[in-house]
């Protein structure tokens, strides 16, 4: 271990004189054949190329106009302008006039943008994103330019220019739809008052009104938005990984700054996507029909998903790849579907993405390709098309309302809105509706004149279909907050009780918009006599506190309950965060008609956030009245979070806490003493001294009995620490935890203590903990390093601690010099020169083996897979890998290894939070309100943090990464995994495909516990239920394969070992399903709940037909049964409707 | 008192008093002249100053106002769309306090000699709304219209009593613009006429403003005819939405502005290519200045990602002698058009 962390450097001296190759300057092939060469095509597509450079450069964003031609918009300037550098972004209009798939015209129709990010012709002109304005574009003398200029929109922020306003879609009800991302805050000035968007978020803008609202919040990149056939709108997300969002009014989703809440995306796990497209029409196959596509830009693909109804919300899977690439600089970014019924791609065409962790200058970015694809499937005819700018009142009516193909009623829609409204209302009138779509489209199409048809929209909202029920209530939600008409309440009303989550969702959606004093109470319904799912759920809590003051001046003028049941109360208080009623409902608890563990949990904590000390008074007595342990833990642990966050007691007795010092329940025990400790009880004191003092107390104990000594403090607690810690007969572990105590209080002493105790840190002791410890504190932090001044550490201690402390967020440069000085260190030197650099580089790309890497990465001490996942699964603390090999250049990831801090993800940056005692907490902020904020740490852990215990709270430019995590490789392993992460999400074997393999395992550890009973059951005692169990999370391999050398030998009985895993699978419906395994079958015996799997004997692949005997969520449990098996088994599901559960 | 009154009363110990009735014709007829060789000139408020950078019209017709015995003018253009009293709009990441930071980081780099401010319309457009987030006084800011108006006023002085500190000891004048009325341009935009009523309130609330802080002011609101309006549709707006102005507009606009100064009534003839080149090159300078006050990407040059790419924030005083050349350019064109307007 000695001197390990230098081994890797010294190597990487021996590497620079090896001749500098290729490494930092090369670049892909820039030729049009080089990419047509690497295009990967499903069955019957062809690609061809539709524009390129000079034409196009570097495109972002692309919409079609109501004649057939596609407006482009890109950015060369990208991503910062030069000083002395001209505003020369363009929009250019590509026209195919004869019809074969290529471009043969094109008309530059502005060149004097700045980072232009997206475009959408209509309204006689072209509506086109620029930096902080959105610009309205025209063309007034018929020379194809545009000579009018004016900006609609003003105010959007600019503190990013990959974040700015993007994504113009028209919507089917004619607004114009456009997005932000993470780090815009936006101010418009809008004759109707100003509208702010702090954050991501989506925003819809009526032309001819003025109107701009914000419809939904959050997501951190929303490239990507489209409407279903019924007008729901999905969007995706390039820097979140959750695939298809399901997004509606007043959501709420990820990296919404200071929400309280967030909803979910569809599909945990996926790749940053850009853009989003319905696959539609006549010319491609049927297969692909209502698919959704959106590019995987990192990847250089295409991937799609489908969707299904799920409750008031959908399902979405993946479905297949449309197109895949092995070229380099293939960035797709854009898809629509064109008027002759191919997809066409927009390929921003760049070795180089984005610029917070590639330099604005570097000299690899692109500033001059650029291309757009045309996917078709020329065994198919193209789709018909009219353009609609020549169709006259009835065509135009009657492609709005039948055609099938949906880029002609997306472009008809354009058009619409440039006609004579009267007229077209005639046209629309006479047309025979056929089917709800019909009617549907019809209602659109008066809202896209802004004159929407009430009668008919209330006509749809007594359909036989959910969904023309639902999209009769968005039409209606857009135009109800004009307050233009009356009645809207019985409409709501009557949708928040609809036998279908998904209309209520809308009703409740609805009612956000009216002025009623009812519409909480109202919308308090749509939670009854269904199963509501989050979304739902999200809706009603947001209309409660949207609605605050509505329903609660009444509840105060009436003193009563005014919903209909308690139930509603404790949800409508708990959604505003206030005691509303909690006397009434601690009294149900009390006379026994709230009983149910889950139901007391939540009150317990809505009294600890917002109840007064007589309420929690009133907890305290219920907590002496039950003998649930778990009801016990609700009412000890909402009084100890009180405490802490809001620093109140209950208003009486305080003693009567003593009784749980009785408890053989350790968590209640704890929770116990820990109040009995901020009370200031001390006739606790003796119980926690015994506590400690016994040699067999559990570590739980321990902590609790410790902090409230502390908490107690006094001279007492002081005397007997440190007699204690100077006790010879105390174990090295119990000193470091009571030094640790200690620090609180004396952190002179307790410094000098930790010094003499790691100067002989005992064989195989960590002392990370403990210096830890010392690094989260301010004050002890000063302490250790001014005892460091006079003591010297063992060179191995003092090297942990470095490293712990170059990787924490606070960064001591004081104690991190004392350090080295007492351990007789070197300075670490962590970054590459160039010449270093380029020949690691070239050894990563000649000799690195990632087979050889992925084992390596998921090495458990380096802790790769507990922090980063690769696609589904894998830890959330830092960001997805599954394509990062495909995304960032090779000394990216280098760098990233050796100096985690020099460029942050996204989204990944540590918040630091100081509090007013100098303890330091660091990871994300999870949620926030006005009392508390809650922070996520490196071990997932969520910690909550009073406000007002706070002195500062920044962003640390430190990684949560720790330093020196690959110090420990040998040259060859380093190599390796480098050479893994640069193939991740590349075409080839480290990519995940879209085959559903079980990635998320349990597995049992070495020497588990076991019932003792595998004589009588054989392999089947793993499927019983037992407390001993304790299962631990295992990851597939970016392949699906679980290597058998990795599981742990979970008993191992006369030398016959059992592996044993279990992953979790959800039947749609009851039946027979088929699954796959493949690899090494011999001594695998597979269980679905405690019943046998038959597995046939022999080959390397077998399908397994599986009687699920009841629908839904079940465990698979496999016992690997064989003296040292090699290789590696994989499970597949095979059947559609069997689901493999690989997320939380 | 702030100390800028002090400062004034010692400089001009004979100053008169601007005095101006609500409703009257406000043209400050003071002996001191607005501006003076070499001032700094700075125009701050929301999105009317903002996109008067776009076009220019404003700084040129002031800038030929202020007549051939001033030279060495220089504005710069610090509006910014959707801002309040509390600088709402100048925070990026943190709460308006932020936004306060950032002017007050340029005040205190430009240093003005004059100051004009433009906030008003978004307090009578925001009838029960919130129209800042300034944790103190949100509340109130949606409340009722007196709340509203109040905590507007106490912003308003906080404002410019932090003008007055950072700019210290330069600054001279201090103009406060009413907000010009707004348009009624018929359906579907939206009928102004409860808002012109509020922005009739919100004018004769800053005369006494302006007369507390010894300010200049210009009665926009009076002089584009806003106490006439009544609710009628506007034949010839000067605005697209209500809210905003054409071009044209904002040539409107920079008369009212020049003569509610009492600045001599002939106005520039934009169609004049010298005038037409002048306010070219005044708005490639506002330009230039845009992407060096409020560049794009401060995420990674001077905010939290700094310590990744803050390295390219070393670009961005390059814009500075690029500033320079025009303003050189635009000296040398006004003084042409000047002396081309003495010979007329």
């Amino acid at each position: 271990m000695k001197k390990a962390a230098f081994l890797f450097f010294s190597f990487l001296l021996s590497l620079a004189h090896l001749p500098a190759q290729r490494g930092l300057t090369r670049i892909p092939d820039t030729s049009i054949k080089a990419q047509l060469d690497a295009f990967i095509l499903p069955e019957g597509a062809k690609i061809n190329l539709f524009a390129s450079e000079p034409v196009v450069r570097n495109p972002i964003h692309m919409n079609w106009d109501a004649q057939g031609r596609l407006w482009v918009v890109g950015s060369p300037l990208y991503p910062h302008i030069k000083p002395g550098q001209e505003e020369s972004d363009q929009v250019v209009i590509l026209e195919d006039t004869t019809g074969d798939g290529v471009a043969d015209q094109h008309t530059v129709f502005a060149d004097d943008l700045h980072i232009p990010t997206g475009v959408l012709p209509g309204d006689g002109g072209v509506y086109v994103a620029n930096s902080n304005n959105v610009l309205f574009l025209k063309d007034t003398n018929g020379d194809g330019k545009a000579d009018h200029r004016k900006v609609v929109l003003s105010g959007f922020g600019t503190e990013d220019t990959h974040h700015i306003v993007h994504t113009f879609r028209w919507g089917p009800e004619g607004m114009m739809w456009l997005n932000q991302s993470i780090y815009i805050h936006t101010h418009l000035d809008t004759p109707y008052g100003i509208r702010r968007l702090l954050g991501g978020g989506m925003w819809h803008y009526r032309p001819e009104t003025r109107r701009s609202e914000v419809f939904m919040k959050g997501l951190v990149n929303p490239w990507g938005h489209v409407f279903d056939q019924w007008g729901q709108s999905f969007m995706t997300d390039g820097a979140g990984g959750q695939g298809i969002n399901f997004v509606y009014p007043r959501s709420v989703f990820v990296a919404s700054p200071g929400a309280s809440r967030r909803l979910q995306g569809l599909n945990p796990g996926q790749p940053k996507l850009c853009g989003l497209e319905v696959l539609s029409g006549s010319h491609i196959p049927v297969h692909w029909r209502e698919a959704l596509a959106s590019p995987d830009f990192r990847g250089h693909r295409i991937k799609t998903y489908r969707l299904s109804n799920k409750g008031s919300a959908y399902e979405s899977r993946e479905y297949k790849e449309l197109l895949a690439s092995r070229h380099g600089a293939f960035r797709p970014i854009d898809v629509k579907m064109g008027p002759d019924g191919a997809i066409y791609v927009a390929d921003l065409y760049n070795p180089i993405i984005q610029h917070g962790e590639v330099d604005f200058r570097d000299p690899r970015r692109d500033h001059k390709h650029g291309r757009i694809w045309r996917i078709s499937f020329p065994e198919n005819p193209p789709a018909p098309f009219t353009k609609p700018a020549n169709m006259k009142a009835m065509a135009l009516a009657e492609a709005l309302l039948f055609s099938e193909e949906n880029i002609v009623r997306e472009l008809a829609t354009a058009e619409l809105r440039t006609r004579n409204p009267g007229k077209m209302l005639l046209a629309l009138n006479s047309l025979k509706l056929e089917d709800d779509l019909h009617k549907v489209r019809r209602v659109w199409a008066t809202q896209a004149l802004n004159r929407l048809d009430m009668g008919l929209a209330k006509q749809l909202t007594q359909s036989k279909s959910p969904k023309a029920r639902a999209a009769g209530l968005r039409a209606i939600y857009y135009d109800a907050a004009n307050k233009k008409y009356k009645n809207l309440l019985s409409i709501a009303e009557e949708a928040v009780s609809d036998p279908s989550p998904h209309v209520r969702l809308w009703g409740v959606s609805l009612l956000a918009q009216l002025d009623d004093p009812q519409t909480v109470s109202i919308a308090l319904r749509a939670l009854e006599s269904v199963e509501v799912d989050d979304f739902l759920d999200f809706a009603v809590w947001s209309i409660c506190r949207e609605h605050r003051d509505r329903w609660v001046n009444e509840m105060k003028t009436r003193g009563e309950n005014q919903f209909n049941s308690l139930t509603q109360l404790l949800f409508a208080s708990s959604a505003i965060g206030e005691p509303l009623g909690a006397d009434q409902i601690l009294a149900s608890i009390a006379n026994g008609k709230i009983m149910e563990d889950k139901q007391i949990w939540e009150v317990a904590n809505w009294i600890s956030n917002k109840g007064s000390p007589a309420h929690l008074q009133k907890l305290l007595d219920l907590s002496q009245q039950t003998n649930s342990v778990s009801q016990q833990h609700a009412y000890l642990n909402a009084m100890l979070n009180a405490r802490k966050i809001r620093k109140i007691n209950p208003s009486g007795s305080l003693e009567t806490v003593m009784k749980f010092l009785q408890s053989e329940n350790d968590t209640v025990w704890s929770t116990a003493v820990e109040l009995a400790g901020l009370w200031k009880l001390d006739s606790a004191r003796t119980s926690l001294e015994t506590t400690l003092k016994q040699t067999d107390s559990k570590q739980v104990r321990r902590k609790a009995a410790i902090n409230a000594l502390i908490a107690m403090g006094g001279e007492k607690t002081r005397k007997f620490l440190d007699q204690q810690i100077q006790n010879p007969q105390v174990s090295y572990s119990q000193k470091s935890t009571l030094i640790k105590g200690q620090i609180k209080i004396q952190p002179m002493l307790a410094a000098r203590r930790a010094t003499a105790l790691l100067g002989n840190l005992p064989e195989g002791q960590e002392p990370n903990d403990l210096i830890s410890a010392f690094i989260s504190n301010k004050g002890a932090t000063q302490a250790l390093i001014k005892e460091l001044e006079n003591s010297k550490l063992p060179e191995v201690v003092a090297l942990k601690g470095m490293q712990l402390a170059e990787s924490a967020p606070t960064r001591p440069q004081a104690l991190i010099e004392a350090l080295q000085k007492a351990g007789d260190l070197k300075p670490m030197m962590m970054s590459l020169s160039k010449k270093e650099m380029i020949a690691l580089i070239d050894r990563v790309k000649s000799q690195g083996n990632a087979t050889r890497g992925e084992a390596v990465y998921r090495r458990e001490n380096l802790q790769c897979v507990a922090c980063h996942a690769i696609g589904e699964v894998g830890g959330v603390i830092g960001p997805n890998l599954v394509s990062i090999g495909a995304s960032a250049p090779v000394d990216y990831l280098i760098e990233s290894l050796l100096e985690p801090s020099k460029k942050i993800k996204e989204g990944y940056h540590t918040n630091l939070i100081t509090l007013k005692n100098g303890d330091s907490h660091a990871g994300g902020i999870m949620s926030e309100t006005d009392t508390e904020v809650v922070i996520r740490d490196l071990t997932g852990r969520h910690n909550r943090v009073a406000k007002r215990d706070i002195t500062s709270q920044t962003i640390s430019p430190v990684s949560l990464m720790p330093v020196g995590l690959t110090a420990q490789l040998r040259e060859d392993e380093f190599v390796d995994l480098v050479r893994f992460m640069v193939e991740l999400g590349k075409e080839g074997k480290f990519k995940t495909g879209t085959q559903r393999f079980a990635r998320k395992w349990d597995v049992l550890p070495v020497n588990s516990a076991n019932p003792g009973t595998i004589h009588h059951y054989g392999a089947k005692m793993f499927t019983l239920e037992f407390d001993g169990y304790e299962w631990q999370p295992f990851y597939a391999m970016v392949g699906g394969g679980i290597p058998f050398d990795e599981i742990p030998v979970a008993l191992n009985r006369r030398g016959e070992k059992y592996q044993v895993l279990r992953t979790q699978v959800e039947a749609v419906k009851r039946g027979n399903h088929k699954m796959r395994l493949k690899g090494n079958l011999g001594g695998l015996n597979l269980f679905l709940g405690n019943q046998e799997v038959e597995i046939p004997s022999g080959g390397e692949q077998a399908d397994l037909l599986i009687d699920f005997k009841q629908p839904g969520k079940q465990s698979l449990v496999m016992v690997v049964n064989g003296a040292g098996t090699k290789g590696y088994f994989a499970l597949e599901a095979l059947s559609e409707d069997l689901r493999v559960i690989n997320t939380l | 008192m702030p100390s800028f009154l002090l400062y004034l009363k010692l400089l001009f110990p004979t100053w008169v008093v601007l005095s101006c009735s609500v409703t009257g014709d406000c043209r400050a007829k003071s002996a001191v002249p607005l501006f003076q060789n070499g001032d700094r000139v700075a125009f701050v408020g929301g999105g009317l100053m903002e996109r008067a950078r776009l076009n220019g019209f404003l700084e040129t017709t002031l800038s030929k106002a202020a007549g051939a015995e001033v030279s060495g003018l220089r504005f710069r253009n610090l509006g910014w769309s959707g801002d309040t009293v509390y600088n709402d709009a100048r925070s990026y990441f943190g709460k308006p306090q932020e936004g306060r930071d950032r002017l007050g980081r340029i005040i205190a780099e430009w240093k003005p000699n004059v100051v004009f401010l433009n906030y008003g319309a978004e307090v009578a457009l925001s009838e029960g709304m919130p129209w800042t987030d300034e944790p103190e006084v949100k509340k109130q800011s949606a409340g009722k219209w007196e709340d509203s108006m109040k905590v507007f006023l106490e912003g308003y002085q906080k404002l410019v009593d932090a003008i007055q500190k950072k700019a210290g000891d330069n600054l001279r004048e201090v103009v406060v613009v009413v907000p010009p009325p707004l348009e009624n341009l018929g359906p579907p935009l939206p009928d102004h006429q409860n808002s012109n009523i509020r922005m009739g309130k919100v004018r004769d609330a800053l005369a006494g403003f302006a007369k507390r802080n010894q300010a200049r002011w210009v009665d926009l609101f009076a002089q584009m005819g806003g106490d006439k309006m009544n609710g009628k549709i506007i034949p010839n707006p000067l605005t697209h939405d209500g809210l905003h102005f054409t071009d044209f507009g904002y040539q409107e606009l920079a008369k009212h502005v020049s003569h509610g100064l009492g600045f001599p009534p002939e106005d520039p003839d934009f169609s004049d290519s010298l005038t037409h080149n002048l306010r070219k090159k005044i708005i490639e300078k506002n330009r230039l200045f845009f992407h060096r006050w409020r560049p794009a990407n401060e995420t990674y040059l001077f905010l939290f990602r700094k310590h990744e790419q803050g390295n390219n924030a070393k670009e961005i005083p390059q814009f500075d002698p690029l500033i320079k050349k025009q303003e050189t350019a635009i000296e040398k064109m006004r003084n042409q058009l000047l002396k081309k307007e003495a010979i007329n």
